[in-house]
């Protein structure tokens, strides 16, 4: 897989807050279709690398490239537009609306003026299936369970067009079961040429990887 | 079929029932109420209760969107009388009709807006916000009506709070098609499904895309708009804007959305539930009068049914 052309490169990142300096020269390469895990204690500069990339910080140094453009995303949003999506460790979800609702929030699909509910649930049918998981896409987010609703954020993502994907602890949560769909899911993603990019606190258990 | 079958069953039963909790509250009062007065289930008697009923409806129709957001209007009451006094005051001054109801729902909906923008935009608390508009609101109306009621308008405005279509009240017809449009507005186009979001979760909806300020301030404008409309009937219907009018209308319309079942702290709940609150409010006034209670122990009574469901509403969650 390292053969694989370089899709992501962050070079000479450098990020200071008042009195600390948390990235200092910081260099991060990802290829097309792997996962690269970011291992380190809290406070070692993970979750401030990933959200520079993400445009929740500025940079002071360095520069970004994405499939070789120089790029500077001033907010998560340009981010995702350029297909780079954050699963924030803490679920960001709407409680009291549908799987479809969700992954589709703010981008339904519209019959005039309203929203086109029949093509709304269809189309996260097919991302379900394409994810190989059995969600009912009219359940509210409230009645699954964390992996599920994992599941879901994962399926925003691509249904974003997401091709880099951030997973900031992804496991913190997850009964053992829970963790073996998802490492199975990140195998069958990678196939399909998606980098990930998996932040963990400690060594995890990667052997499934 | 094995224990966790049935339990799963009970559940989806349990489920089931707290959705339609405060529908069948509503049958229980409207059962005990025409076993206790003969006159109760009348047609007579319904159509009045509806018409007794749809000012406050309207209302809480607009404090319905305000709540889903997370948020709370306590302006409604006086925005009403504002909103009634100008309307009056233009017809009493002989501006036509049309003119006089577009500048009374105008001014209701650019308080709405002003209310909307210092809550989206500034940042300010809902509760803060709206407490003081409440209270200039009112101070506006005293000054424009020079804290005199403003009376005698002709029949074709009175027609809209007097008239019937066919065996319907014109309050009535008017209270239903708000109801229809925003339940359509709340259920089916994206702006309504963005008020469930905001409430759901702000900061998620943001990250999506949404435009948080601008789906906050609209539902302001919305309940500044419903409360305008309210206070043109009310004008209509009394043949006469009190300047006094609407005082505490907004804790009805507020206690009408929780008897309905929305939370106050948003994201759940709708339209079909809060008309359910209507008319459990609208039933219980009717019935306590039909049945000679003193207007002292309606408050009373009241209160306790408010009190009674929500405390109901926590047990089952």
């Amino acid at each position: 897989m390292q053969n694989e052309e370089i899709i992501l490169q962050m070079k000479a990142i450098t990020k200071t807050f008042p009195g600390v300096k948390a990235l200092d020269n910081v260099n991060f390469n990802l290829h097309q279709g792997e996962v690269h895990a970011l291992l380190g204690e809290n406070g070692a500069g993970k979750s401030t690398l990933m959200k520079v990339l993400n445009g929740i910080y500025q940079k002071n140094s360095g520069s970004i490239y994405l499939e070789g453009n120089q790029v500077e995303f001033k907010s998560p949003k340009e981010a995702q537009e350029a297909g780079l999506a954050i699963i924030h460790q803490e679920l960001e979800l709407i409680p009291y609306l549908t799987v479809a609702e969700n992954i589709f929030l703010g981008r339904e699909p519209k019959k005039g003026f309203l929203v086109d509910f029949k093509r709304l649930n269809e189309k996260t049918e097919e991302i379900m299936n394409r994810l190989g998981v059995n969600i009912d896409p009219q359940s509210k987010i409230n009645e699954l369970n964390i992996g599920n609703q994992q599941m879901v954020e994962i399926a925003k993502a691509l249904s974003q067009d997401a091709n880099i994907l951030v997973m900031d602890e992804p496991t913190s949560s997850l009964t053992p079961k829970e963790i073996e769909i998802l490492f199975d899911l990140i195998e069958r993603l990678t196939a399909e040429g998606i980098s990930i990019i998996y932040i963990s606190p400690n060594g995890g258990n990667f052997s499934n990887l | 079929m094995g224990e966790k079958a049935v339990n799963s069953k009970w559940k989806q039963g349990v489920k089931v029932i707290s959705k339609f909790k405060s529908g069948i509250g509503l049958i229980v009062l409207v059962i005990a109420l025409s076993l206790a007065s003969d006159y109760f289930l009348t047609a007579h008697n319904l159509l009045n209760v509806t018409r007794q009923v749809s000012i406050n409806a309207i209302l809480a129709v607009g404090m319905t969107f305000v709540i889903l957001t997370g948020g709370i209007d306590l302006s409604v009451g006086s925005v009403l009388a504002l909103s009634s006094a100008i309307t009056a005051g233009l017809l009493a001054s002989g501006t036509g009709i049309f003119l006089a109801i577009l500048a009374g729902i105008l001014v209701g909906t650019v308080l709405g807006l002003v209310n909307g923008l210092m809550v989206a935009k500034a940042k300010m608390p809902a509760f803060i916000v709206t407490l003081g508009m409440m209270t200039i609101a009112r101070g506006l109306t005293l000054i424009y009506s020079d804290g005199r009621p403003i009376s005698g308008f002709n029949e074709v405005f009175r027609f809209i709070g007097a008239g019937y279509l066919g065996p319907i009240p014109m309050p009535v017809v008017i209270m239903v098609i708000i109801l229809v449009v925003c339940y359509i507005v709340l259920k089916k186009i994206p702006f309504g499904r963005y008020v469930y979001a905001i409430g759901g979760n702000e900061k998620a909806s943001k990250l999506s895309g949404i435009n948080t300020d601008t789906v906050k301030t609209s539902v302001y404008m919305i309940s500044g708009f419903l409360a305008a409309v309210s206070g043109v009937i009310l004008a209509a219907r009394l043949n006469s804007a009190q300047p006094t009018a609407g005082t505490s209308y907004e804790l009805d319309a507020i206690a009408a959305v929780v008897l309905g079942g929305t939370s106050l702290s948003g994201g759940q709940g709708g339209i079909i539930g809060t008309i359910i609150g209507a008319l459990i409010i609208g039933v219980l006034n009717n019935g306590l009068n039909l049945l000679n209670v003193s207007s002292f122990y309606q408050l009373v009574a009241k209160g306790a049914v408010i009190l009674i469901a929500v405390f109901l509403d926590r047990r089952s969650q």
